[in-house]
């Protein structure tokens, strides 16, 4: 570990914290004086400075979920929500209270665990985005519709009704595209029918287009720019397309000679030092130990020639750039580009500017994929170095493979998901209901919704 | 805990954890990721008030106790001396008694 580890820790954590950026500076500079007091005082116990910056980091613990805790805080004060506290957020209050604070019943806490404690139970957490700053009016838009709601009863309710009712408990603005409803044969007074509990608002609605839309005339939503829900039927909405460009030279004309050479010295080194325990190892003349030597040789072998600048997988920027273009095309809305048959979507490059044309979503998809591979390529190996002479394992925490560029295309780079909905949990659907295609609720493709926690 | 460690003065973040640590005899070892999630809780319900310090070169921020976090430690620690008191009562006759010498 080594003092760059120890800022790019803090960075990252503070990247995590989805909060203004006023409160990140803030809670960064906190953190950073907790961890350097702590530093002092564990050199003073007589540490090195990497067993004392190794030590200090972990007893920090987790950064995701410490950001969680944060973001999550944050949140709760923004919302405004109109939830009425079922008995068994209490009792789940109960767990909750066994926390630092005394044994007495804290009465006066209440909704701000329980809502914690609820929260946190039931739903996976948003995405942390990359670059977030304070939270625009479509991130705001989507927060809301991403609050939980206790139970919603509609009974026989007209659809146009049901977003009035659905606008003022989300608070959120939600408009129906009339047009482009009534064109497909949609009637906007038809009745829905539903009861679920502790769902997101945005599954509600989900659910409701559903119904009134079925296999026929399938409706969609999309938040805009402004941060207002916009729905539709999923052929006009596919038309919404828009162009934005991409500057995305810094992940096609990097130079490999910029990985920090002592950090790819200190790791041959390790390396070297593990291929001398195999060989001095009873593993000795086994196949595992044959097998393990032969990985070592090439890993050393590839590290040399990285840190001597003859990068062994070196690829130009035009190859690079074709290999970010199929990233893009291949894991967000396949279906869509023109070059694979699609019929909206264009990714065209020019001069390092990707310039896309495609709807608002994919284009959010898009953004967090960018993000994702920036991320990783500026933060390779928070993971601790290699040890070396710790059993058979191959070295941890080896930046070799995360150079952007690289991917040859498929879905899940940065270990997110991309799509936006989300699996809705105990939703109960009455059967017999008009336009629900046969009972049970609507199971959108599995994504990768849990954040990897990052060390 | 952390509202009594700041009655007597304000301290930062990595200060409270220490003196929780060493005034409970080391039984009670708050991790910094339960902590700083705590003192902005407390902070935005206004029972600690925070200040910033540029102490030798670096940025500190420093706790102290509100009028109302004051009052709220009193009350906490009033019904924990009552809850406790309560319970000593129950257990005294099943309390082992010291033998007379």
């Amino acid at each position: 570990m080594s003092e760059r580890d120890f800022d790019i820790y803090l960075s990252l954590l503070a990247k995590l914290l989805r909060l203004s950026s006023g409160q990140r500076e803030s809670i960064e500079a906190e953190l950073r004086d907790h961890l350097e007091e702590r530093l002092d005082e564990l050199l003073g116990k007589g540490l090195t400075k990497e067993q004392a910056i190794a030590t200090a980091l972990e007893e920090f613990g987790d950064a995701a979920g410490l950001a969680q805790r944060f973001t999550l805080l944050a949140t709760q004060h923004r919302r405004r929500l109109i939830m009425r506290y079922s008995v068994a957020s209490l009792c789940a209050l109960g767990l909750t209270a066994a926390m630092v604070m005394s044994i007495l019943p804290e009465r006066h806490d209440v909704p701000v665990q329980a809502l914690v404690q609820a929260e946190s139970q039931e739903r996976p957490k948003p995405a942390p985005r990359g670059d977030a700053g304070a939270l625009s009016s479509k991130e705001l838009a989507e927060a809301r519709l991403d609050q939980i709601l206790p139970e919603v009863v509609y009974d026989q309710f007209p659809f146009r009704e049901v977003f009035r009712a659905l606008r003022e408990t989300a608070d959120v603005n939600i408009i129906i595209n009339k047009r482009a409803v009534e064109e497909a044969g949609l009637d906007l007074e038809q009745p829905i029918t539903l009861h679920v509990t502790n769902v997101p608002a945005s599954a509600v609605l989900r659910l409701v287009l559903d119904q009134a839309g079925g296999d026929l005339n399938p409706l969609d939503y999309t938040v805009n720019e402004l941060g207002i829900v916009e729905v539709s039927t999923v052929e006009s909405l596919s038309r919404n397309t828009v162009v934005r460009t991409y500057d995305i030279r810094d992940l096609t004309e990097y130079d490999d000679a910029t990985i920090p050479r002592k950090r790819l010295e200190g790791l041959l080194t390790e390396a070297r030092a593990l291929e001398q325990t195999l060989q001095g190892d009873q593993l000795e003349g086994t196949a595992l130990a044959a097998k393990l030597g032969a990985d070592l040789a090439r890993l050393i072998d590839g590290l040399d020639a990285v840190a001597s600048g003859r990068g062994a997988d070196q690829l130009t920027v035009s190859e690079r750039t074709q290999n970010l273009v199929k990233l893009i095309e291949g894991s967000i809305a396949p279906d869509s580009w023109r070059a694979r048959g699609g019929i909206v979507g264009n990714i065209t490059e020019v001069n390092g500017i990707l310039f896309i044309r495609t709807t608002h979503n994919h284009h959010q998809e898009i953004a967090e994929l960018l993000g994702s591979l920036r991320d990783f390529s500026k933060e390779p190996a928070l993971a601790a170095p290699p040890k070396a002479a710790e059993g058979f394992g191959a070295p941890g925490g080896f930046p070799g493979g995360f150079r952007p560029g690289g991917f040859g295309g498929g879905p899940g780079a940065g270990g997110r998901g991309f799509g936006r909905e989300r699996p809705l949990p105990g939703v109960r659907q009455l059967p017999g209901v008009p336009g629900t295609p046969g009972a049970g609720a609507r199971q959108p493709p599995p994504t990768p919704e849990s954040e990897p926690q990052r060390p | 805990m952390v509202l009594s460690v700041l009655a007597d003065s304000a301290k930062y973040g990595y200060l409270i954890q220490k003196t929780l640590r060493q005034a409970s005899g080391n039984l009670v070892r708050v991790e910094a990721g339960t902590l700083y999630p705590l003192l902005h809780r407390l902070e935005a319900e206004k029972a600690i008030q925070a200040r910033w310090d540029v102490a030798g070169g670096r940025k500190r921020k420093w706790y102290e106790l509100t009028a109302a976090g004051h009052n709220r430690l009193s009350r906490q620690a009033d019904q924990w001396r009552r809850y406790a008191g309560c319970v000593e009562k129950m257990l005294c006759g099943v309390l082992v008694t010291e033998p007379r010498l």
